[in-house]
């Protein structure tokens, strides 16, 4: 490796560490006729803590949007920086927790191993960690896998294997797994779409739960309006072809939340308003809304 | 790629491993007639017509009692040259398997080593290794040499296509966990692609285990001086027209491969408890 080669190093993006920041991302995939513009120039900014929701119809790039702040992939044009560092940056310090839409647990280990994976892989990451600006010392409310597992009722399964599980019990270890990291964002790509109604509702009150002791940020991407309002600070409305974000409606509903809090005047206010949202950016049909 | 693992998933040798596995459990399933009977009846149905064939035709089948006669004549020598087979094969196929592992990693691994590895393996793959063997025995004598050779080249390609597609075959969400913890590409080779491998490995090893056996006799067909060996044993006696002592090394080979079959259904079942093929459904 010659040194004239090298690159120098290039600073973050931006400077802002209490941010995640995406400036006029464009993504798009195929060339010529076949092309699809998944993402045209995307503006966003996520304040550290937040709880933020992207909701649209199918193709309008929200999970695009997720995997480029996951740094899966890189924008076309457009810049993604998460607390100041680029997302690759993020995820070699391990600030970055996924939950994709199955649960992706390894089938040949223990529900406590899965969990402990991550702590297992990628060892230096600690120091890189301590060393990004405007690193905070995480929570120790929980760091202890098998105390996770119990905070998601999964303590008695510690041992099996995940093929013994039913799909709600795999999605919660999966959520255990990634809130054992102790990220600093926790990005969540419908990971409640395969699960009945009620195990639905019983995974959402532990999410919360458990963010409101780890207090980390949250991307959480869905295609349901009212999962989006009960979870959120911030609903993100997007809209498709091209992908774009149409809307940014604030929810100041009370924290902890209860679902109760469904039945509630003040909730389906929340929910009409992001349906308008959602069905004036449809321009190329009857939008249906899936609750 | 789905058609290296139907190649590799023959039907016959599942025969011990499906019927064990299906009755929810194995050992009281023992005892039932309709566990047992049907292979009793076929095996029975066989050795009948054996027997008819072989009454009026001794040069065409030896009697089966001939046969039980020339191994219970001499038990040792079979053991001793079923010995020499065995270890011959045993080690051709760990030579033949270890080396297709640590190719099939750098093929999976880089591109460039599969556009160079890959169509001299398929040549590999074409070629009869049989008709290789005598070549070897010129070059390498009667000794064990050319036989590790033959069985180790047997051995080869079914378990290079095999993990090569099985390191392949990572489900993209966990591979996708496993970038986002920033994994080095030695962690998601050793704690995501190998054990993601392992049913494909094991698919290859059933295949692999009875042609080992096929190898080392073929090599010891083509050393005709060579010493011990139930190949040798083989063709000596067919030179001495001794059907007998033909089919009773022939037995002993079936028994071998067969055993060889259980070690690794057992081994598997073992280790693959937690892949979908080893699941038993409640009856």
């Amino acid at each position: 490796m010659s040194q004239i080669s090298a690159p120098p190093a290039r600073p973050a993006p931006h400077g802002d560490t209490q941010r995640i920041i995406v400036n006029d991302a464009v993504k798009t995939y195929g060339t010529g006729e076949t092309a699809v513009r998944a993402l045209s120039g995307v503006d966003l900014e996520i304040p550290r803590g937040h709880f933020i929701s992207i909701i649209g119809p199918s193709g309008c790039g929200k999970s695009t949007l997720l995997r480029l702040i996951a740094g899966l992939e890189s924008p076309d044009s457009g810049e993604v920086a998460v607390f100041g560092a680029t997302p690759r940056q993020a995820c070699a310090a391990k600030m970055v927790g996924l939950v994709p839409q199955v649960p992706a647990l390894l089938p040949w280990l223990s529900i406590l191993d899965n969990v402990k994976l991550p702590g297992r892989v990628n060892k230096g990451a600690e120091t890189r960690r301590r060393a990004m600006p405007g690193h905070q010392e995480r929570s120790t409310a929980v760091t202890d896998p098998a105390h996770l597992l119990q905070m998601v009722g999964l303590g008695d399964v510690l041992d099996r294997r995940p093929h013994q599980l039913s799909g709600g019990m795999q999605q919660r270890a999966a959520i255990a797994r990634a809130f054992a990291l102790q990220p600093d964002v926790l990005l969540m790509d419908e990971p409640f779409s395969a699960l009945d109604e009620f195990t639905r509702e019983a995974i959402q009150l532990q999410l919360l739960e458990l963010w409101q002791q780890i207090q980390t940020t949250v991307v959480f991407v869905t295609h349901s309006v009212s999962e989006a309002v009960l979870l959120s600070d911030t609903v993100v409305v997007m809209s498709a072809r091209p992908g774009r974000i149409t809307a940014i409606v604030p929810i100041e509903l009370e924290r902890p939340r209860r679902h109760d809090l469904l039945q509630s005047a003040a909730l389906h206010g929340y929910e009409d308003t992001i349906r308008e949202h959602l069905s004036s950016a449809w321009s190329d049909g009857p939008f249906v809304p899936t609750a | 790629m789905t058609k290296t693992l139907d190649a590799a998933r023959p039907a016959a040798p599942l025969l011990v491993g499906r019927a064990t596995r299906r009755g929810g459990s194995r050992r009281t399933s023992w005892f039932k007639p309709s566990y047992w009977l049907p292979t009793v009846a076929a095996l029975a149905v066989a050795a009948g017509l054996w027997s008819w064939v072989a009454k009026d035709n001794p040069y065409i089948l030896p009697t089966l009692g001939s046969v039980g006669e020339a191994l219970a004549n001499d038990p040792g020598f079979f053991v001793r040259n079923a010995w020499v087979t065995l270890q011959e094969a045993l080690i051709g196929l760990a030579i033949g398997f270890v080396a297709a592992f640590i190719v099939g990693i750098a093929v999976a691994e880089w591109p460039v080593a599969r556009r160079a590895i890959m169509p001299l393996a398929v040549v590999l793959n074409v070629t009869p290794v049989v008709a290789i063997a005598p070549a070897l025995v010129v070059a390498f004598g009667f000794g064990p040499m050319p036989k590790l050779i033959v069985t180790a080249l047997i051995t080869f390609f079914p378990v290079l296509m095999n993990v090569t597609t099985g390191l392949r075959s990572v489900s993209q969400p966990i591979l996708q966990v496993f970038r986002t913890l920033d994994a080095s590409r030695l962690e998601v080779l050793w704690r995501l692609r190998i054990p993601s491998a392992l049913p494909y490995v094991f698919a290859a090893l059933r295949v692999v285990f009875p042609l080992s056996i096929v190898g080392a006799v073929v090599a010891e067909f083509s050393a005709p001086g060579a010493a011990a060996g139930l190949g040798t044993v083989i063709s000596v006696a067919s030179s001495n027209a001794q059907l007998p002592v033909v089919f009773a090394a022939i037995a002993c080979l079936a028994l071998m491969g067969s055993l060889l079959l259980l070690v690794i259904t057992t081994v598997e079942r073992r280790v693959l408890s937690w892949h979908e093929s080893q699941q038993v459904s409640a009856p």
